[in-house]
């Protein structure tokens, strides 16, 4: 084989490589990995979707019923967190980053939690506020079958020395625990409830109290 | 070395930090609790929807 032969058949090497063909490439690469991704998440998604769409509606009536009022109960709710007064925004001070109830309310809505327990350390008159302005107008029926929404009027005092009077709670009628949320905070006869009574109605696993404290974090869509 | 990939990447998961976490679920409970936690948010993580993002954090206050 001659000199020249072996020169024409060599792989070119790195320097003849053009920076720009590198970029393209890249892009190129970065730009499928993507597509993929997003394609096989929507897969992911839609089978989800039709799984759940059958057990909520078997459980606890339509779901696009419950999600649509979610979808409005969110952005009313972002809206009204907005519009507070400084002095109440102040008042309401370390609350307020954690203020937003919509996944409480999520998770009732969608047959998870009996109820969700409308309170806010020294925001009572924030919380009425939005319990009223908010929550009674796109939560109750007849947007929603089968939610309910009422107030604490008597005196109902946790282990920890919390006092529930005046606090709003919004439960799902049809849930398995409903008779249990409303023993637990409307009879009148009571004036106590325990730690594992308020886990139990809130769905909170085991007793409330411990040194560890749990959150179930979610991104703010965009 | 120049990747511009790897920039295009990082720009989505920035994208994805600057959502803004919020506290969807928040309990207190104790240490002997980790395993009923976890079934807890398990289910919880199964019924949210897609975009939600759900994440467990779990701090320590002693």
């Amino acid at each position: 084989m001659r000199k020249s032969d072996q020169s024409d058949n060599a792989a070119p090497s790195f320097s003849s490589v053009s920076p720009w063909s590198i970029v393209l490439v890249t892009v190129a690469a970065a730009a499928v990995w993507t597509a993929m991704r997003w394609l096989g998440r929507r897969r992911t998604q839609d089978r989800r979707r039709t799984h759940w769409q059958g057990v909520w509606d078997r459980r606890i009536g339509p779901a696009s019923e419950r999600l649509a009022a979610w979808t409005a109960y969110r952005a009313q709710e972002r809206k009204w967190g907005g519009s507070l007064e400084p002095a109440v925004a102040e008042a309401v001070a370390g609350d307020v980053r954690e203020m937003n109830f919509d996944g409480e309310v999520y998770f009732c809505l969608m047959g998870l939690k009996p109820c969700v327990l409308f309170a806010i350390n020294q925001g009572a008159a924030a919380v009425d506020d939005l319990v009223e302005t908010v929550a009674k107008k796109v939560l109750l029926p007849p947007a929603v079958k089968g939610m309910a929404l009422k107030q604490i009027r008597h005196s109902i005092v946790g282990e920890t020395g919390i006092d529930w009077a005046g606090a709003w709670v919004l439960w799902d009628r049809r849930h398995r625990l409903a008779l249990a949320v409303e023993d637990t905070f409307f009879n009148e006869q009571k004036n106590t409830v325990s730690d594992v009574e308020l886990a139990r109605v809130l769905d909170y696993p085991g007793y409330i109290n411990g040194n560890l404290k749990v959150q179930y974090r979610v991104l703010d869509p965009l | 070395m120049f990747f511009p990939g790897l920039y295009v990447l990082n720009a989505r998961k920035l994208t994805g930090r600057m959502r803004k976490e919020l506290v969807a679920i928040e309990y207190f409970a104790a240490q002997d609790q980790l395993s009923e936690i976890n079934e807890h948010f398990g289910r919880y993580k199964q019924a949210a929807v897609p975009h939600m993002d759900i994440t467990l954090s779990i701090i320590s206050q002693t």
